[in-house]
């Protein structure tokens, strides 16, 4: 079974577009969705949940005011500036925005008042869909700790996969290079990066190869929307020669995607253009991933 | 004023908008708190005056001092160190380490020192006509740019409080964001008109709603006959602060690293600036009368 995640450095490339488009060629497989602060495939997938599973992350610090007697041991020593003494309500109070829940106070406290307590931070959906099983995630706005929920939907989707005895697991991934990127790399076969020509999307490319052969994984590009700038779709080919980067395929701007996506139909059945660079990159990517 | 500008989706147009704004607001800087894809510097290309390295106390083990007891591999909420005493093994995942401290906390034998290490670089300069820049960029391989992005907040309420802010945030609705929208008293949120922008821009207003702050919405790349986000924030009672026409042109403009108010649309992004004093003085109305 290979895995294969879709990336891109900057948001609004075409990421998501590309992976749904992608699943009307490859068969044999399982999908998931690694972008768990913003997940969308599923508005075009229209999964059937069959399971739902809640996230916890290490949740929040509680001060029990029975026995806190306002020593500020615990403000001293905490590092993320989340502990202040509120001169109003005249008692230590912990921020929960700016607190890691690290659990140093707790441990610093001479009166045992504080303790960590888990909290819900999101869900996690096993699905069917009329292209194959599909695992995806919510992560609830500004909850913390997605590389671990990232975790949680890989090892789901890897375990549907293999039960499924599916070839390809495809995943949608995430813009950025932080955490949620960085742990959606875990045991994944090739990155189908999509760019785009502009400055900006050059800029976070490179960002990303570094981080991507930092890690040491094999990746091939995809330039999307190639006609908005000529010149700097030569620089990329360029690039990808001077780097030995295999250049998947080039895409025009098509407003046959966007129609295609804003009605929930799949560009790959509507643009016949699209299609067939759709065709290319999946023959591309099967010949490389066979190896 | 604090104006953070957000979307949820990436590629939408917050860089694009957010980098004009400081041409016409007076006595601005703008703030590039995207600390994992920071594009601001392309399209503002800053005269840079100051460099800053953003270090954080990362644990150093003392193998002499040691007895593998594990107390700091048991106290770590991250899973950052793990210790198997039969085999004498020690490991440190440097990537997980949020530098909380716990570990040197714990050890019975004083045998973790910490040492600051370099996570990313802050940047501080001129542009346009002399409005001020601030940056932030996280080295590749990084995880987490949170606490850069809160010290960024303290400069700015510290140092930058007498002028008017222009944060640039990054995509999606985890802590990076989160820590881009804490100090600002308004949300800009830029949607583009696709069903992939309307489900982020839900998700984000949901964060923005439970951290209390005014925001309106910026339609970008705004269509005649597709207005599902108007739809969206009519149904909702949500303020639409402006629009942005589509223009290919001013994608290829764009592309090439040149700002959106050097090709045009200065009375809509000047508009954008009205709409946001308005909603803002109706948000304190309505909270005073709330009082």
């Amino acid at each position: 079974m290979k895995e294969i995640l879709v990336l891109s450095g900057k948001g609004g490339t075409g990421k998501t577009t590309l992976a749904l488009n992608l699943l009307k060629k490859f068969t044999n497989k399982t999908i998931a969705d690694v972008d768990v602060d913003a997940a969308d495939m599923f508005i075009i997938l229209e999964p059937d949940i069959m399971l739902k599973e809640k996230f916890y992350s290490n949740g929040e610090a509680k001060i029990d005011y029975s026995l806190c007697n306002s020593c500020g041991i615990c403000m001293k020593h905490c590092r993320f500036s989340a502990i202040s003494f509120n001169a109003c309500d005249r008692q230590i109070q912990i921020n929960e925005n700016n607190c890691e829940v690290c659990g140093l106070c707790e441990l610093t406290c001479p009166n045992k008042a504080i303790s960590i307590k888990e909290s819900e931070a999101g869900e996690m959906f096993v699905s069917q869909t009329k292209e194959g099983d599909f695992i995806h995630a919510r992560l609830y706005p500004g909850s913390e700790n997605s590389g671990k929920l990232v975790e949680k939907v890989k090892s789901a989707a890897k375990k549907k996969a293999e039960n499924n005895g599916a070839e390809y697991l495809m995943e949608d991934g995430a813009p950025g290079i932080g955490c949620p990127v960085i742990s959606s790399l875990v045991g994944i076969d090739y990155v189908i990066i999509v760019t785009e020509p502009t400055l900006s999307g050059v800029h976070d490319l490179k960002r990303l190869k570094k981080l991507l052969d930092h890690f040491n994984i094999k990746y091939g590009i995809v330039i999307n929307k190639a006609d908005i700038n000529e010149k700097i779709t030569a620089n990329l080919e360029v690039f990808c020669k001077e780097n030995s980067v295999t250049l998947l395929e080039k895409m025009n701007y098509s407003k046959c995607i966007v129609d295609s996506l804003n009605q929930k139909k799949y560009a790959y059945d509507e643009c016949e253009n699209f299609r067939q660079k759709i065709n290319n990159i999946y023959k591309k990517v099967v010949k490389i991933t066979a190896n | 004023m604090i104006i953070s500008v957000a979307s949820g989706k990436g590629g939408t147009g917050k860089t694009a908008i957010a980098t004009s704004l400081p041409f016409i607001i007076e006595n601005s800087i703008y703030v590039d708190m995207d600390a994992e894809e920071p594009n601001g510097h392309i399209i503002l290309r800053p005269k840079i005056e100051k460099e800053e390295n953003f270090c954080m106390p990362v644990p150093y083990i003392d193998a002499e001092k040691c007895t593998y007891c594990g107390k700091c591999a048991q106290n770590c909420k991250y899973g950052a160190i793990a210790i198997i005493k039969k085999n004498k093994k020690r490991m440190f995942f440097k990537k997980l380490c949020h530098s909380c401290g716990v570990c040197s906390f714990v050890c019975p034998k004083n045998a973790i020192i910490e040492k600051d290490e370099i996570k990313g670089v802050i940047r501080y300069g001129k542009a346009g006509k002399g409005f001020s820049f601030m940056d932030a960029s996280l080295n590749v391989g990084e995880a987490s740019s949170t606490r850069m992005l809160s010290y960024i907040n303290k400069k700015i309420v510290g140092e930058f409080k007498e002028k008017n802010i222009i944060i640039d945030t990054a995509p999606g609705t985890a802590c990076p964001v989160v820590e881009a929208l804490k100090e600002s008293d308004f949300a800009l949120l830029v949607a583009e008109p696709t069903l992939f922008s309307l489900n982020d821009l839900k998700l984000l207003i949901e964060l923005i709603e439970k951290m209390e702050k005014p925001f309106g919405i910026v339609v970008n790349k705004a269509e005649k006959g597709n207005s599902i986000i108007q739809d969206y924030a009519e149904d909702q009672s949500i303020n639409i602060a402006g629009e942005i026409p589509f223009s290919l042109e001013l994608a290829q403009h764009y592309s090439e690293g040149k700002p959106v108010i050097e090709y045009g649309f200065e009375d809509e992004l000047k508009k954008i600036i009205e709409s946001i004093k308005i909603i803002r003085s109706e948000n304190e109305r309505n909270t005073c009368i709330k009082r």
